[in-house]
């Protein structure tokens, strides 16, 4: 039940997309995401579009499984849609009742679903071609000149990659106590908000007894192991930018350029 | 009432990359009051029988009758039969949360909905039947008390759900000798006196052969034997071809029948069996 969660999951391969730099696809990303705020009109967000598509196309990772990602944020996106559909003044052009739907209600609740769905494919992508030790590698080496004025890149970027390593861990935790205290008759299915609520406790409990357990044999089997944080640690896998990533920056430079002429034309 | 698995089979995460088939067209019968021990290499299917046999897991194929309730791939109510087989996982001491241990035994009763004087009755009765004193126990925290006493807590809230049918996944597993000793005492004694049916997960075949009249052997998700405990250890070749073991009293008939001399029998004790040798060298 708890399996069919697929945010921040890796799809392995060796597409051009997953043997990019992390750190490109993490500037890509965080540039993507400025371009797709920056943009108003419809033929820009096509031109946006087109371009998730092509990166998908790239990626060899099954388009179902970009479109899985959305469903776990479907709600978020009605609610959105509603809220600007029905909330925005302006010219009405539909009228029933106390329900009233302007023009420009239309127009905003259209971009902001489009900025979302843009969102989330552009994100998610990123994570699935990157293994979770690639990302954290990315973001260490993107922080490090920070370390100079006191940012600890190395332990924000162990922390992430223990974090996301134990995810997995977690869920098969959750699913062991819960049916664990399913054979002592809990019922975590039904009942009202606060019941349910309260069912919680026999999962949460014990789920955060091991988890500190947990943390504790893993800061022990660290020490025993001489780890003293990032200071005079050398790596395996080297981050190095090949002709790759130069091509992907120029791809993302024309995208920006032709959003911005589309936006003044 | 008994337990019948027909063809039951079961695949996780189907239709993905992760497809596994855990149990594969499995069928068997299980009579009231018996004692029977599951062995198997890790990863071959006992733990998710067990599962399959209260309901936590239903069949992606073939069916169940569990005490007069039918399971196949249908989702349905499973409250009643949660209620006659209970199901103690590997390491049930991770599932204690209450603040006392008294209400930690009291959460399974509660939890099917039985007056509170009836619950209090329930606790201590299980308490008693897992040889936990009520009057110094029943107060302290689940947390502070000593691994094996946590172990007995944890079998105690499902004992107190009064099941027929008691399935226990390890549960000797990481506990101390004395504290197996006297576990595998308790679980005896509770398929003896009181004539609970017993299904025991176990990499001891010490363990099996003390408890269980009956042993089932899982390979891959397959039934690859299904018999009375004497029997099946007396084939020490086939049991070690599987990756199984066999009691040492066993190893010794065995050894001994190699040499020639007339042990026609594996014993179940240690003492049985010294008698037996005894007698054959003549000293008794
Ligand atoms: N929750 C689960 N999700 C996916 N696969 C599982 C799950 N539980 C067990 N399996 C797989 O099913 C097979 C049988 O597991 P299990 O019943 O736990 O075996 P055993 O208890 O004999 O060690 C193994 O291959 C295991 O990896
Ligand atoms: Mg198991």
């Amino acid at each position: 039940m708890l399996r069919d969660i697929t945010v921040g999951q890796y799809y392995p391969g060796n597409s051009i997309l997953h043997r990019l730099d992390p750190r490109t696809k993490l500037i890509g990303t965080f540039l993507f995401i400025i371009v797709i705020f920056m943009v108003k009109t419809s033929p820009q967000y096509l031109l946006l579009g087109l371009f998730v598509l092509l990166n998908v196309f790239l990626s060899k990772v099954p388009l179902r499984f970009i479109i899985r990602g959305l469903r776990s944020i479907v709600f978020i996106l009605m609610f959105a849609f509603a809220i600007n559909l029905f909330f925005t003044p302006g010219t009405p052009i539909f009228r029933l009742w106390r329900i009233r739907i302007t023009h420009e209600g239309l127009r905003l609740a259209f971009t902001m679903m489009m900025r979302l769905v843009l969102l989330i494919m552009g994100t998610s992508l990123m994570t699935l071609t990157s293994s979770p030790i690639q990302l954290t590698d990315g973001i260490e080496r993107l922080f490090s000149p920070l370390k100079r004025v006191g940012f600890p890149a190395h332990e924000v970027a162990m922390m992430m990659s223990i974090a996301l390593r134990f995810i997995p861990t977690l869920l098969e935790e959750t699913d062991k106590i819960m049916k664990a205290q399913m054979a002592r008759g809990a019922d975590f299915e039904s009942g009202r908000l606060l019941q349910r609520a309260r069912a919680l406790v026999p999962l949460l409990v014990p789920l955060f007894i091991a988890s500190f357990k947990r943390a504790d044999d893993l800061a022990n089997a660290m020490e025993a192991r001489c780890y003293r944080g990032g200071r005079g640690r050398t790596r395996l896998h080297e981050l190095r930018y090949s002709s790759r990533d130069f091509l992907a920056f120029l791809t993302l430079a024309f995208l920006t350029a032709g959003v911005y002429v589309l936006g003044i034309i | 009432m008994s337990i019948t698995l027909k063809k039951v089979s079961h695949e996780y995460n189907p239709g993905t990359t992760f497809a596994t088939f855990a149990l594969k067209n499995l069928s068997l019968h299980i009579e009231d009051g018996e004692a029977v021990g599951i062995i198997g290499p890790t990863g071959s299917g006992k733990s998710t029988l067990l599962q399959h046999i209260n309901g936590l897991l239903r069949p992606t194929e073939g069916e169940l009758e569990v005490e007069g309730i039918h399971i196949s791939r249908e989702k349905q109510n499973l409250s009643e039969l949660r209620k006659r087989v209970g199901l103690v996982f590997q390491y049930p001491e991770y599932q204690l949360f209450e603040e006392t241990v008294e209400k930690d035994i009291a959460f399974g009763p509660t939890n099917l909905g039985l007056p509170p004087e009836e619950v209090d009755k329930r606790v201590q009765n299980a308490m008693e039947r897992m040889g936990l004193d009520y009057a110094s126990l029943h107060d302290r925290s689940p947390f502070e008390i000593s691994g094996g006493q946590k172990r007995r807590v944890a079998i105690a809230g499902v004992l107190a759900m009064d099941p027929k049918v008691l399935m226990l996944d390890e549960p000797t597993a990481g506990l101390d000798p004395l504290g197996r000793r006297q576990l595998m005492e308790t679980l005896r004694s509770l398929h003896r006196e009181q004539k609970i049916t017993l299904i025991v997960i176990s990499h001891s075949m010490e363990e099996i052969a003390f408890l269980c009249e009956r042993v089932l052997l899982l390979k891959d998700g397959e039934l690859q034997l299904d018999k009375r405990v004497e029997e099946a250890f007396e084939d020490v070749a086939f049991m070690e071809e599987n990756g199984m073991d066999v009691p040492v009293i066993s190893r010794v008939m065995h050894e001994l029948r190699q040499a020639g001399k007339p042990f026609v029998r594996n014993y179940s004790s240690v003492q049985e069996a010294a008698k037996a040798i005894l007698k054959a060298a003549g000293h008794a």
